[in-house]
């Protein structure tokens, strides 16, 4: 029986999954908002308009103005293109670390593997947000550097994954059928284990993108992420606290922005596992 | 039994040790001098020196490092930079805010999550189960600052019924603390309880296909009594864990959530230290938070030996 | 001798489960009549699948909650289907007690063997702890567990499978009830070990006039512990009568060839799979036309194909549900 489940086979259970419909959707909407932000916003996002500062959504300004007069909504999508860049590049940083690692630990096991695992659990050991301040705050903030503390959190939670996945596919008899025939631990890695668990790497990775999103938002929202001009929302929600009694609105849309994005994220990647997972779909 | 406390006891002193050394180099290898911080930028390279001379910073690496842990195991931690006052005061008062805090949001998350697991898993694909499962879902996209922030906007600033910020400390009496405590507590708790329910009910449900539940209902017990005696003190072993696990993230969510309600906590601390190169107080804090979240792991196992036997067979209990 | 339990009629379905794909509800147990006089032992024997554990589940009120159940259930005069959660567990363990298949993971791991046992005592007779406790270190002792070298204060994991085995027989039997319900309570056990905890079982029923409801796949733990007995194929008893009797005169095919496919070696333990009897049991969600057994049957006929054939007398206390019963021919 084949491993992984043909393109087809996913869209068409997709479908009839509520949870990965609805979080797709959701995560497709973000993903399309970033994008547009990159060529265009209602208004600019950095023009300041003081006479028409705190206003109220209307529709001139759909979610209303900040203490500057600057578009709340134009802030916020340019704030989602810089929340989704950070976590994509970290999630990138944590998979093109932290794949390789655990494939070599897999692969090799021994002294290398202990060593991965020895990392990966003193990484564990801090808690993510304590490190990524302290990273940002010593090596200076900025969208940059928050990239690199979220990316070095991601690296053992990829080594791991990759890890455990892969040494079930080197037990599995066509891996050890190709090692019989010479092919050499790269090319094994290559062909058979990676096509293997990409399904679980999928998945973990919209789990870890969702993270991400949330610790850029504490970040920024510390003024450790995204620096100004550039908007993000934790930056925005920042601002907006003290504001919060007379312009309830600066407060509301940018958590909302986060919560939807991470919801989305979340189900879909549920979703995503409930049709991926083969031992689940044996049983259906 | 006790070979393997004391096992966890020696693997305890290890990684606190590791850790001291990690932070320490770390520290050690950041630019930024301590005399430049304290003395400012436009002071004479003279006094400069006899500052340096003074905190033993041109000492060799190998023996400030001795230093400081000497100081660390007396209580000795040494003076703050910017505050000029000595850490272990500092630390000592804020411990007094962000312990209760971190207590108070334990036991809040904890007595919101097991019940509503337990119920879901209880009415499993029933309308309770659906409605607490979508709540925790969405529970736990929910950042703990916007929470935060929400909550002072509809209990503090609309209601008026709790502080929007601050802290008037102990001595002006425990309700007026207590009452500064509980919206950040609520703020703190409710993703760790979002995430604990889910784990909560899954244990549950785990459990309550076993075998052994069926075993008890053949002694005749109610649907209720065998979940209520059998499946939830064994589901308890992956929810402890979670616990443990949790509080690493509470501590870390102390950062940001002192910061929302101006609480003069270890979070708050830790995040002004580092903003101003205080270096000694970052190097204690944060072994001493690490220094925490290894102690509560290895009360964790102690909460293991506490629940599952079976764990005890390993050593011949 | 009066009538312990009385089951009439009894039908159970599971309704489709979404995702199932086509198909009706499964029908697992067809109209199935059993009777278990005071202090008598009855035997259910027949494939996995075939419906015994479903019979002793629904007379325990432990079938899963999706269950449909129809017919009638009465124990000692007291109708139990329809009752609620809280009725039936006052019956559960006190009049009724249970033996599972799988001892390793029938107790709970992190609960003493002590507390265990006690727990149904404390339950149904409100006893206090220290009583309850001193009653279940009796009831070990009872089962072959002595006090000196296994302490109450045990953990299951510490036991081998049969000693677990005997706890939850300790357990089944702590609160004195009238019958004894044991469903493969040696499948999983060393075939060393088998005949022993049968043996207890035979005892301590017959000691205390206990009725027994031993449920087996293997004929061989049939003829060793009952008095009557029952074959069971795809949710219908096709064969019923005095164990002896059965064994002297076996009747429906299907119990030949359950018979024929038992090991040579002797009538315990071994017996593995009935592999012999070819085919496969028919999908419970099929509805149903003829003989259940037709297509599996070296007698099948075109009647067995189109009439469902009714429980006949075929000897004295023995009924056959077959149009062609057997008379001539043994093991083939």
């Amino acid at each position: 029986m084949a491993e992984a489940a043909s393109l087809r086979e996913v869209f068409v259970k997709g479908v009839r999954s509520g949870a990965f419909l609805l979080g797709g959707t959701i995560t497709a909407v973000f993903v399309i908002v970033a994008i547009v932000a990159i060529f265009w916003t209602p208004w600019s996002y950095t023009a300041m308009d003081i006479p028409d500062r705190l206003q109220a959504p209307s529709w001139q300004h759909w979610l209303g103005t900040d203490q500057f007069g600057r578009d709340v909504l134009s802030m916020l999508m340019k704030g989602t293109h810089n929340s989704v860049l950070v976590a994509v590049v970290a999630v990138g940083i944590g998979m093109g670390v932290g794949v390789p690692l655990g494939s070599l630990a897999a692969a090799r096991r021994g002294w290398i593997d202990e060593l991965v695992m020895r990392f990966s659990d003193f990484a564990f050991a801090f808690p993510f947000l304590l490190s990524a301040v302290m990273i940002t705050a010593l090596f200076g903030p900025g969208a940059v550097n928050s990239i690199i503390a979220i990316g070095i959190f991601n690296i053992p939670v990829f080594a791991r994954v990759t890890r455990g996945s892969g040494m079930a596919v080197w037990q599995r008899d066509y891996v050890m059928a190709a090692r019989a025939a010479g092919k050499g631990e790269a090319r094994i890695t290559v062909e058979h284990v990676l096509p293997n668990i990409a399904s679980v790497l999928i998945v973990q990775a919209t789990i870890q993108f969702a993270l991400a999103i949330l610790g850029e938002a504490a970040l920024s929202y510390l003024g450790l992420g995204t620096q100004p001009p550039q908007p993000s929302w934790g930056k925005m929600l920042a601002e907006a606290q003290t504001m919060a009694a007379i312009a309830p609105h600066l407060v509301i849309f940018p958590g909302l922005a986060i919560v939807f994005v991470v919801l989305g994220l979340n189900l879909f990647g549920d979703g995503l596992r409930d049709v991926l997972d083969p031992r689940l779909r044996r049983a259906r | 039994m006790s070979l393997l406390i004391a096992k966890r006891l020696a693997a305890l002193v290890a990684t606190l040790f590791a850790t001291s050394l990690v932070v320490f180099l770390v520290m050690a290898v950041l630019p930024g001098d301590p005399a430049t911080i304290i003395l400012g930028i436009g002071a004479q390279e003279d006094t400069l020196a006899a500052l340096r001379h003074q905190l033993g910073l041109d000492l060799p690496l190998l023996q400030q490092y001795l230093r400081w842990v000497g100081g660390l195991l007396t209580g000795d931690l040494g003076t703050s930079y910017t505050y000029s006052r000595p850490v272990s005061e500092l630390i000592g008062q804020r411990v007094m805010v962000s312990l209760p805090l971190a207590v108070f949001a334990i036991v809040l998350s904890t007595a919101i999550a097991i019940p509503c697991g337990v119920l879901a898993a209880a009415r499993h694909n029933g309308p309770a189960d659906i409605g607490v499962s979508t709540a925790a879902q969405i529970g736990i996209a929910i950042p703990n600052f916007w929470f935060a922030m929400l909550l002072i906007l509809f209990f503090a600033i609309r209601l008026g019924w709790f502080p929007a910020g601050g802290f008037p400390g102990w001595d002006e009496g425990a309700s007026a603390a207590l009452g500064a405590l509980v919206l950040p507590a609520v703020a703190l708790a409710l993703p760790q309880a979002a995430i604990l329910t889910r784990v909560t009910r899954s244990a549950v449900l785990e459990v309550l296909g076993e075998d052994h539940v069926r075993t008890a209902r053949a002694k005749g017990l109610t649907r209720g009594a065998a979940l209520r005696r059998h499946a939830v003190r064994n589901a308890l072993i992956p929810v402890v864990t979670i616990m443990g696990l949790q509080f690493s993230f509470l501590l870390a969510g102390t950062i940001v959530i002192e910061n929302v309600f101006y609480l003069p906590g270890l979070g708050r601390l830790l995040f002004q230290a580092i903003a101003q190169r205080d270096l000694i107080v970052v190097q204690s804090l944060v072994v001493l938070l690490a220094g925490a979240v290894v102690i509560v792991n290895f009360i964790v196992d102690l909460a293991y030996l506490a629940i599952d036997p079976r764990l005890r067979r390993a050593v011949g209990g | 001798m009066s009538v312990l339990l009385d089951i009439r009629d009894l039908v159970v379905e599971f309704p489709p489960a979404h995702g199932d794909g086509p198909g009706g509800a499964a029908r697992v147990l067809h109209h199935v009549d059993l009777r278990v006089g005071r202090g008598e032992s009855v035997g259910i024997v027949g494939e996995s699948g075939c419906g015994k554990s479903m019979t002793a589940l629904a007379a325990m009120g432990l079938l899963p909650v999706s269950a449909d159940v129809a017919g009638s259930i009465v124990l000692d005069g007291a109708e139990l289907t329809g009752l609620g959660d809280g009725a039936m567990s006052r019956i559960r363990g006190r009049r009724m007690g249970m033996v599972f298949q799988e001892p390793m993971s029938a107790l709970n791991p992190v609960r003493t063997i002590g507390d265990q046992v006690a727990e149904g005592l404390r339950l149904h007779f409100r006893l206090p702890p220290g009583e309850a406790l001193e009653r279940a270190v009796a009831l070990l002792e009872r089962v072959g567990l002595p006090s000196n070298r296994f302490s109450p204060a045990l953990y299951p994991h510490q036991l081998s499978g049969g000693q677990r085995q005997r706890v939850v027989i300790a357990i089944a039997l702590a609160c004195g009830p009238d019958l004894l319900i044991a469903d493969e309570p040696t499948t999983a056990l060393d075939v060393t070990i088998q005949s022993q905890i049968l043996d207890l079982i035979a005892e301590v029923t017959a000691e205390e006039g206990m009725a027994l409801l031993m449920i087996s796949h293997d004929l061989g733990v049939i003829a060793e512990t009952t008095d009557r007995m029952l074959v069971m194929y795809a949710g219908t008893v096709v064969e019923e009568g005095p164990t002896t009797e059965v064994f002297a005169h076996m009747a429906h095919p299907y119990t030949r060839g359950l018979f024929a496919a038992m090991p040579a070696r002797g009538l315990i333990g071994g017996g593995r799979r009935l592999a012999t009897i070819p085919g496969q049991v028919p999908d419970p969600r099929a509805p149903r036309v003829g003989c259940p057994f037709a297509p599996r049957c070296p007698r099948a006929r075109e009647r067995c194909r189109i009439d469902t054939p009714a429980a006949d007398p075929f000897g004295p206390g023995h009924t056959v549900r077959c149009f062609y019963p057997g008379r001539e021919e043994h093991a083939a």
